[in-house]
């Protein structure tokens, strides 16, 4: 069979959203890379413009300063049309992520539910009445004790007044205390530890990590 | 980023039961052997072990050698040779050469034989680390610094350990100097190769990244270049898989190289480049497809299916696609016909194995305990009938788990 009608072709993987939005990005950067080319093309004319005096050859300037500009327009056109796609694609790869989430988060709440009713079957209304009718009465019973424990006799008659000026004059004697002599030791606090101490460098005075690569990108 | 590497199988032993009857006059001597045994057994069964961690091998492998010491150096004067130097015959076979072993009656073959072995799970372990999907970076530090160790001992064992054996390695044993230089390389090259990746992921520059790709494959051509003189049959499979990883690692500093000709608007050049890489891609890929189909020592599995390789393919070709589209609308420069010239200088990343040192005597060897050992008294057994000759049973390794992507199969 395979000698009279060949085999299929191995397939390539069929390209995913996230593979074709790189792809146009990369072509939107290109795009990009040229208009900026003749963005540094356009400054040249202008300034031969300024320089030269009104004549045919000042218009001929013009003439190809005005065709870059023309190309840069439609460059810059192209450029927005990659961009709108790469927009399209990620949004309905955003899309397709929130439906992902979407189901996954209604998955979780059935499963709560379900989990919810399953604990449900385990409480009796009746029993956890009970149970706090019986943790009120103990309360009761407790704060009756301690009210009788509590209660005061044999001491001295003592005159709220007396009680109010001797607060009052906490108050002068706390203020009295008053003291920044601490902040003069200030200034000779020491100073704040620099470096880090585990980094290592190589022999050109580099710092680089465990793999012996320099610890800021090197670009 | 995963990784895959091809491990030649571990070397096998026979058990060696350190009993001496008759010649041993005392507690202390008996106690050594006893414990010399179970370290040994132990440190064997570590080997074929999935749940050992460098560091219970480290603890099990510098217990016995350290009681192996004993046997090598004399007590007191490590400059001294032991008088129980000769006393026990070991047998190894070795990676490349199936079942058949090699047998010598010296401490020094045993003492290299098992820090051989040793190495090789260091590069087992790393492997079996490397080849999972989602690397972390702590893992990858452990990866890198286990292939590190590894080359280490192989080091060590090379210059240090045999040279003092008697009898000299044959052509195509572990011990011989051109193997256990391409065991060296290939550790560091391995290590490299896990600082290309996290290099790629830190998006360093591509010139470092292409310097690096550009050495780690002249370390892989260099290893293969060391077995050259060894026969087909034993060597074949290993020396295709050197050869493999030069090429991919051609490809990819072609390709970054490709990219910093882009960036410095040598476009044309770029192309070449990429070009270049996009040829040597392709020769690694069918070196991948002579690789599976290739007999010999080591696992059978399909390195072109796997993840790690088929991530350059989509790089180049991207790569290229956009240098091909920017010369068309931007640059117009011509295509040299000519491949660029790779003068690339690494000076990140480069990997110098860890220095090893094998641990120094145990306490137990006291001067008592070597005079226990008496050697003038005859073995009680020798009258009675010779005691048949230990077997070297093969060993059996724990498969690497297959995976998704990571076209391996199991054996």
């Amino acid at each position: 069979m395979n000698r009279f009608f060949g085999k299929a072709k191995p397939k390539a993987p069929p390209p995913s959203l996230t593979d074709c939005i790189g792809t146009v990005d990369s072509r939107a950067e290109s795009i990009d890379k040229k208009i900026s080319r003749l963005d540094a093309e356009l400054v040249k004319y202008k300034d031969q413009i300024k320089k030269m005096r009104e004549g045919p050859a000042k218009n001929m300037v013009k003439q190809k300063a005005l065709r870059v500009l023309k190309q840069k327009r439609m460059y810059e056109q192209q450029r927005d049309n990659l961009a709108q796609q790469s927009f399209n694609m990620e949004q309905a790869n955003y899309t397709i992520q929130s439906l992902k989430d979407t189901k996954t988060t209604v998955d979780a709440m059935k499963l709560g539910v379900k989990e919810m009713k399953k604990a449900y079957k385990e409480v009796k209304i009746d029993q956890i009445e009970d149970l706090q009718d019986q943790l009120e009465d103990m309360m009761e019973d407790a704060n009756e004790i301690q009210e009788a424990l509590g209660r005061s006799y044999g001491t001295p008659e003592l005159d709220e007044d007396d009680l109010e000026a001797e607060l009052d004059a906490l108050g002068d004697e706390l203020l009295a205390d008053e003291d920044s002599s601490y902040l003069d030791e200030a200034a000779s606090a020491p100073a704040i530890p620099e470096g880090v101490p585990t980094d290592t460098k190589n022999k050109d005075g580099v710092l680089v990590d465990e793999f012996g690569l320099p610890q800021i990108p090197a670009s | 980023m995963t990784h895959w590497f091809h491990r030649n199988p571990l070397k096998a032993t026979a058990p060696v039961s350190f009993n001496y009857y008759g010649m041993i006059t005392g507690p202390p001597a008996s106690k050594i052997c006893n414990d010399l045994r179970s370290a040994r057994t132990r440190l064997l069964e570590l080997f074929t072990d999935l749940s050992c961690n460098p560091e219970t091998m480290k603890n099990a492998a510098d217990l016995y050698f350290s009681l192996l010491q004993g046997f090598i150096n004399s007590v007191g004067d490590s400059t001294q040779e032991s008088k129980l130097r000769y006393i026990q015959n070991f047998k190894w076979t070795d990676t490349l050469q199936g079942h058949v072993p090699s047998a010598q009656q010296d401490a020094v073959f045993e003492l290299i034989s098992m820090g051989f072995n040793v190495a090789l799970w260091y590069t087992k372990y790393a492997s079996r680390l490397a080849g999972k999907e989602n690397i972390t970076e702590d893992e990858a530090k452990e990866v890198h610094r286990s292939l590190k160790i590894a080359a280490g001992i192989f080091k060590h064992l090379k210059e240090s350990h045999i040279p003092k054996l008697l009898t000299p390695a044959e052509k195509g044993r572990d011990l011989e100097a051109r193997l256990i230089d391409a065991y060296i390389i290939q550790c560091q090259a391995e290590a490299q190769e896990v600082t290309i990746a996290r290099a790629i992921e830190l998006k360093h520059a591509p010139g470092l990244i292409a310097a690096l790709a550009y050495d780690t494959a002249s370390f892989y051509q260099k290893a293969d270049h060391t077995l050259s003189s060894l026969e087909p049959a034993h060597s074949a499979k290993w020396r295709k898989y050197l050869h493999l990883k030069m090429c991919f690692y051609t490809a990819y500093a072609y390709c970054y190289h490709g990219q910093t000709l882009l960036a410095s608007d040598k476009c044309g050049e770029a192309i070449r480049s990429l070009q270049e890489a996009e040829k040597l891609y392709a020769e690694a890929e069918a070196l991948c497809k002579e690789y599976g189909e290739t007999k010999g020592p080591g696992p059978t599995a399909k390195p072109s299916g796997h993840l790690f390789f088929r991530k350059l393919g989509s790089l180049v070709k991207n790569t290229l696609d956009k240098c091909q589209r920017e010369n068309g609308f931007i640059y117009f420069q011509k295509i040299p016909t000519e491949a660029p010239q790779l003068e690339l200088k690494a000076n990140y990343g480069l990997v110098e194995p860890v220095p090893f040192e094998f641990p120094p005597m145990s306490a137990h060897w006291t001067p008592e305990a070597l005079a226990a050992f008496d050697l003038t008294k005859r073995p009680k057994d020798d009258s009675v009938k010779p005691k048949p000759e230990e077997d070297v049973k093969p060993v059996k390794e724990p498969d690497i788990r297959p995976q998704k992507d990571t076209g391996c199969s199991v054996s």
